[in-house]
């Protein structure tokens, strides 16, 4: 009983020892982690005019890379702060890094309900269409997400400034300032492809319930099929549709990187990227902040489903 | 094979290798160094009306980069690179995968289960992130102390290897699940070795999944290479020009015509000349799209219900009308008295 207890245990800490091992993969790679900060504080403090002095080797350093998750490690179930290097100045990771990453947190939650509603919405509409506009439909739905990130981004980035020269008023801000700080277009860039996806998934479930015998029967009894769509079909598969939240939020994460990028916005993405290099215990914070909210979520949800329902991961997904 | 005869993944197929050879031949007649170039546009009347970067028009129908070279060749030429390097990039995650997964699979299960715990992290963890940790210290950072070739050889071992652990899980998965089949025990009962399942039973099982999936990875090559370019890391390598020596204007730019790269080193001009950005752009959402036509022709014919059950030939029965028999007067009378009894 201890045994399986603590199994689970540790199976539930795997995926976040996971992201310290991703985190400090520059050590496992470069000999000399240090010389990069050390020669960038050089290179704007403006003593050396290149990165010439920087002795660097590629290959594979085992001791350095478990030294340092292990001392990331100690340094983060303590408690102690982290520091990092920006603009000639060590700076402690925790009060900044959190302006960041509220705003990040913001635009995803805001993306993520904005994915579902739409996705709700849209997939309930495509359902009661016509045979073959629906078939249509999909067709259309589906080229759609299977269009890159960034071509989505651009587009609309540039259709907003189209439509600013062609009328004079300008929608929504296109690029973060910190006067005026934007949130619908990011929003909308990063909700476009999860919400596709989902409404294609909820159609795919929706589908399967079709075949059910419930159906069939609430259909010979008279009642309207819209009437069982929305009530009885939909309830059947939103509990199906959570276990898709997984692939919904790597969509969301590898898209906000490029909308991050694209819109200028000050989130922690955009701090990744400028520090990571310099000192790799950036990325693995920023990445736990991120994951391990969702993460503690999910598996909480995915449990109690599981007792009350009594499905796993594994049959529905 | 009838996946074949699938048009979503036929029009697919067409695009990517008309585009990939299309891109080969086209560099045979038109090398780099005859690219069509034009500085300066100039009307009837030789009134110059136009500097590069110039705007699409009839003579360069994608109009030309800050050099004054047409966008239309860079964008031709460019596609062997982006594409080749994807092909050997996609393969070389795949193979190193399904290795490493085949052989975790014949390991005790728990090791399999740990992994794929540990491993779950990849999915959290965007590969863009990773790879910008790790390329961008080798590309543009410590670019001095390492030769080129070197440079560009890590940063296609580093795309390969971070891709290699999820497909690894994967596969392992769904091997272990196959092996638990009923007919397998059947197999082990009649003597067949473990080697003799895997080959025999395992990798025709996988064989359509593994294509399924090469076409993803090929798909999630080119979205992380469109991302670094978009993050200043240019596979292809990086070289600085620098524009205004006075004011020391230096700005990073790709030494071969590689899409992403295009992308990237440009992506400051698409305010003003938005072409130079679209057309690669335009280029990487055909090809992603051309591959998720095939990946989901492929999807619906292969993990459909009872695919793996081999579909024989059906043979056309061809019917033959029972030929009537034409009865004289004579012989209906006589049915029709007695009945056919007699």
């Amino acid at each position: 009983m201890y045994l399986l207890v603590l199994r689970r245990i540790v199976y539930f800490l795997m995926p976040i020892v996971g992201v310290f091992f991703i985190g400090a993969l520059p050590y496992l790679f470069f000999s000399n982690v240090q010389g990069i900060e050390a020669v960038a504080r050089l290179l704007e403090s403006g003593a050396i005019k290149n990165a010439l002095f920087l002795d660097q080797d590629l290959g594979l350093f085992f001791r350095n890379y478990l030294e340092n998750i292990g001392s990331l490690m100690l340094r983060l179930i303590t408690f102690s702060n982290v520091e990092y290097y920006e603009y000639q100045q060590i700076k402690l990771l925790f009060p900044t890094i959190l302006t960041p990453f509220y705003y990040s947190v913001k635009l995803v939650i805001g993306a993520f309900t904005l994915a579902i509603s739409s996705s709700l919405i849209l997939a309930l509409i495509v359902k009661t269409l016509p045979d073959k506009i629906q078939k249509g439909v999909r067709f259309v739905f589906f080229s759609l997400e299977s269009l890159p990130d960034i071509f989505i981004v651009v587009m609309i980035q540039y259709g907003m400034i189209l439509y600013f020269r062609n009328t004079g008023t300008l929608l929504f801000p296109i690029a973060h300032s910190d006067q005026n700080p934007t949130y619908f277009i990011p929003i909308l860039c990063l909700a476009i492809i999860p919400s596709l996806f989902l409404t294609r998934t909820l159609l795919f479930l929706l589908d399967d319930e079709d075949s059910k015998t419930y159906v069939e029967f609430a259909r010979a009894k008279g009642l309207r099929y819209a009437l069982i769509l929305y009530v009885h079909m939909l309830r059947n598969s939103l509990f199906s549709l959570f276990y898709y939240s997984k692939t919904v939020y790597w969509l969301l994460i590898s898209t906000l990187f490029m909308v991050e990028t694209i819109m200028a916005i000050p989130g922690i993405t955009d701090f990744m990227l400028d520090n990571g290099p310099t000192t790799p215990e950036v990325i693995t914070v920023s990445i736990l902040l991120m994951f391990v909210p969702f993460y503690l979520l999910f598996t909480g949800v995915s449990y109690i489903l599981s007792h009350k329902l009594g499905r796993t991961e594994e049959e529905v997904a | 094979m009838t996946v074949w005869k699938s048009p979503l993944f036929l029009s697919g197929f067409l695009i990517i290798v008309s585009l990939f050879f299309g891109s080969i031949i086209y560099s045979n007649f038109v090398p780099n160094d005859k690219q069509p170039v034009m500085q300066i546009r100039y009307d009837e009347n030789k009134n110059a009306i136009d500097g590069a970067p110039i705007a699409p028009f009839k003579d360069m129908p994608f109009g030309t980069d800050r050099f004054g070279v047409s966008i239309l060749h860079k964008v031709i030429d460019g596609a062997k690179y982006t594409l080749g390097v994807a092909f050997f990039i996609a393969f070389a995650r795949l193979f190193f995968g399904t290795f490493l997964g085949l052989v975790i699979s014949q390991l005790p299960k728990f090791i399999l289960n740990t992994l794929s715990k540990l491993f779950e992290s990849f999915y959290y963890a965007p590969a863009t992130i990773i790879a910008y940790l790790l390329l961008y210290p080798v590309l543009q950072i410590f670019t001095w102390s390492l030769p080129r070739d070197i440079q560009t050889i890590f940063a296609v071992i580093l795309l390969v290897i971070i891709a290699v652990p999820p497909i690894m899980v994967t596969v392992a998965n769904e091997t272990s699940k196959f092996l638990e089949n009923e007919f397998i025990s059947s197999v082990k009962v009649l003597g067949g070795s473990r080697l003799h399942t895997l080959r025999k039973h395992v990798l025709p099982h996988l064989r359509p999944r593994l294509s399924i999936l090469y076409s993803q990875q090929l798909i999630a090559t080119l979205l992380l290479g469109a991302h670094l370019g978009i993050l200043q890391v240019f596979i292809g390598g990086t070289d600085f020009i620098t524009l205004d020596p006075l004011e020391n204007n230096t700005v990073p730019v790709a030494m071969i015509n590689e899409w992403s790269s295009m992308i990237g080193a440009n992506y400051y001009q698409i305010r003003g000349d938005r072409w130079i950005v679209f057309a690669p752009l335009a280029g990487f959402a055909i090809t992603i799209l051309a591959l998720n036509f095939m990946v989901e022709a492929m999807k619906r014919q292969y993990l459909a219900k009872g695919a793996y059950t081999k579909r024989t030939r059906r043979v056309k029965k061809t019917k033959n009308p029972v030929p009537v028999k034409k009865l004289s007067q004579e012989q209906f009378d006589r049915i029709m008295k007695t009945g056919t009894d007699n």
